[in-house]
């Protein structure tokens, strides 16, 4: 498949990756693809381990040095990278995107920091430098900035260093960092998992700005299917790094997931408003990277499991555009002639 | 109450079972500060803090970051000093030292589970090690009660011979609870024992304190951030805010009609699954640059 790469602001293309561990290449991540139109904002969900942030990583250029690319392409604003490349050219052009195109927001607040530069620098000194302002501008946007994350005393913490600060405090600041000069592309990692819900609530709103107002794109990686249905427009489901499902139409799949895994996964979340006298839990647990096998991954834990998810790669089997569905008997689908019906309502 | 009281009576082994409408756990009053570095001030983390804990209850303590649930729970198991107010378990009142008897009857967990065990311990002898501190059993009777604590927190017995290094979260965080059940506490204090774990793991935990909760009538102050949880598992539910409890309610009076106004935000920050989505920001707020 190709895709026309005109206006994406992302597109990535069978992204393979392996990992060495004790000298054993073990795959991470299996063809994995999915692309961004200006202004939208995708979810890319999936349980712990499942692959997200090595996905993110991917795209950046930031791998641990156990990790190889062995396939893959993408594009961003119109530039085409191979990502199995290496070279030095490669990776400068790949470092060039990063802060220019693309924002971005790690999971962990210290690592992105610099530890001896005051917060409020850190936050505005790259956009100042490149609109001219003064001091006293960048001084005020810095401000302003901390203001929109929900830091209200900002003015009395825009000098801190980071090590001053709580996590939830530079977790903040980090996102807006990231935020200033209104980046058009921006990837985050579970930016809001550390922090309260009603500072939450603030940053989702700052994102839906962000895509509302100045179509900014958004990957946002999280474990959190509630937060996703908040923010985003399209999803994509990881597990045991492959993709299961994915839909440009956000809905279209928490209204009617057809991979048993994602069915299991929003089944699996504590929903507010639906009281429940009893959780429904995945039984078995995930494979961890040197257990993946052939077939489905999800099989070991699967109900709807036969024979011929065992073995050979699943295909997408969504037979609708903008959908994928990789699995042999999706929830909801007739199966031997026989709808099984419930999904449309 | 009464119905769940009686269920409660197993786990009761040591001491005399509470009278019908005592509750096991009275925290009445309670501060607890502590001083602040360049600072004269000191931090007032606990304010006046009161809540009940009745035999076989579930009851919740919700806050944001920095609340003081923590450093509450820490004081009602003795881990932290209180400046004043009481602890009561019992109807007796606990001192800061507690005695062994004490220490029996409350057991807490952490969001952390590798924290309060040993990575390089086979978890059989880290079990057997606190029942044979706390208990009479000996020998036989020990991996008898290893095994039966398996069980209570269905994890299979080959768990045993493992050690923590090489297990999920969530089955560390059984290893946890089965570790605080060893010694038949009448109340578990667990302090965001979910919050680090996958939803679907999360639900087996959750589903399992409700659990020991029906079979052995454990009492359980269930801490957390996510109040979806607390209202799938618990009876009713305190609201911290900036270490006052501001509203102490049924849970499902709580969420159909919160009455203090910190509720009333917390309740409307929780994302939802079927929700509206989130609005943009505020009339007139903006992130633009301010050029000049
Ligand atoms: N030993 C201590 N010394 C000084 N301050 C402390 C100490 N322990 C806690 N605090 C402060 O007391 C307040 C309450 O902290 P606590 O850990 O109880 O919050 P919490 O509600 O458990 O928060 P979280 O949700 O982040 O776990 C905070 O301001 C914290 O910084
Ligand atoms: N540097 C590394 N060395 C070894 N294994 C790794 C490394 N980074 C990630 N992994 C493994 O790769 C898998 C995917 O990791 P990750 O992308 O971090 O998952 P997620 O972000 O979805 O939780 C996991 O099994 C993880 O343990
Ligand atoms: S392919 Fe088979 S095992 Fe995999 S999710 Fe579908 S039904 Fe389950
Ligand atoms: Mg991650
Ligand atoms: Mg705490």
């Amino acid at each position: 498949m190709t895709v026309d790469s005109t206006g994406e602001p992302l597109i990535v293309e069978g992204l393979s990756l392996a990992l060495d561990i004790g000298g054993v290449q073990l795959n991470a991540l299996r063809d994995v693809s999915f692309s961004l139109r200006p202004g939208e904002a995708r979810g890319l969900v999936g349980e712990s381990g499942s692959g997200k942030s090595l996905t993110l990583r991917a795209i950046l250029g930031l791998l641990p040095p156990n990790a190889r690319i062995t396939s893959g392409r993408m594009v961003v604003a119109g530039q085409e990278f191979d990502l199995t490349r290496t070279d030095r050219d490669h990776r400068r052009r790949i470092a060039r995107l990063r802060g220019a195109q693309i924002a971005m927001i790690f999971q962990e607040p210290g690592v992105a920091l610099n530890p001896v530069v005051p917060v409020g620098r850190q936050i505005v000194d790259a956009v100042a430098r490149r609109n001219g302002l003064t001091k006293r501008a960048a001084r005020e946007y810095a401000l302003h900035l901390m203001e929109l994350v929900g830091i209200h005393d900002a003015a009395a913490k825009i000098d801190a260093y980071p090590f001053e600060l709580s996590g939830g405090l530079k977790q903040r600041v980090m996102i807006a960092a990231a935020v200033a000069g209104e980046p058009q592309l921006i990837l985050c990692d579970e930016p809001t998992t550390a922090l309260d819900v009603t500072v939450q609530k603030q940053i989702l709103s700052l994102f839906t700005h962000l895509r509302d107002e100045l179509h900014a794109s958004l990957l946002y990686v999280t474990h959190d299917l509630a937060v996703v249905a908040q923010l985003c427009d399209s999803v994509t489901v990881l597990y045991s790094g492959e993709v299961m499902e994915s839909s440009d139409d956000l809905r279209a799949v928490f209204d009617g997931a057809q991979h048993p895994y994602t069915e299991a996964l929003l089944h699996s979340t504590p929903d507010v408003d639906r009281i429940e006298q009893r959780l429904y839990s995945i039984p078995g647990s995930a494979a961890s990277l040197s257990d993946r096998t052939d077939g489905c991954q999800f099989a070991p834990r699967c109900e709807y499991a036969r024979d011929d998810c065992r073995t050979g790669s699943i295909p997408d089997t969504s037979g609708t555009p903008g959908r994928v569905v990789r699995c042999l008997h999706k929830v909801g689908a007739p199966a031997d002639g026989v709808p099984v019906g419930g999904i449309d309502g | 109450m009464a119905e769940v009281d009686e269920a409660g009576a197993p786990v009761a082994s040591s001491a005399q079972p509470p009278s019908a409408d005592a509750p096991l756990l009275r925290c009445s009053d309670v501060n607890i500060s502590f001083s602040q570095r360049g600072s004269k001030q000191r931090l007032h983390a606990v304010r006046n803090a009161s809540l009940e804990v009745g035999p076989a209850d579930i009851v919740g303590l919700v806050g944001e970051s920095g609340s003081g649930k923590s450093t509450l729970a820490r004081a009602i198991v003795g881990l932290q000093r209180i400046d004043s107010g009481a602890v009561e378990f019992e109807g007796r009142r606990l001192g800061h030292t507690r005695t062994a008897e004490d220490r029996r009857g409350i057991q807490m967990i952490f969001q952390d589970p590798f924290g309060s065990l040993d990575p390089r311990m086979k978890i059989r002898s880290a079990l057997a090690e606190i029942i044979r501190r706390h208990t009479s059993l000996r020998g036989k009777q020990i991996d008898t009660r290893c095994a039966e604590l398996m069980d209570m927190v269905q994890l299979p017995r080959t768990i045993l011979s493992s050690r923590p290094a090489g297990m999920s979260g969530g089955q560390r965080q059984r290893v946890a609870i089965a570790r605080a059940l060893s010694i038949n506490p009448r109340l578990l204090v667990a302090d965001e024992p979910v919050a680090a774990l996958d939803v679907s793991v999360q639900a087996g935990i959750v589903n399992l304190l409700s659990d020991l909760r029906r079979e052995v009538g454990l009492s359980i102050l269930f801490i957390s951030h996510d109040l979806s949880i607390v209202r799938t598992l618990c009876d009713s539910v305190n609201v911290i805010y900036r270490g006052d409890i501001v509203e102490t309610r049924p849970c499902a009076e709580l969420f159909d009609d919160p009455r203090s106004d910190y509720t009333r935000t917390l309740l409307s920050a929780i994302p939802r699954l079927n929700g509206p989505r989130t609005e943009g920001l505020a009339q007139g707020q903006s992130l633009g640059v301010r050029r000049r």
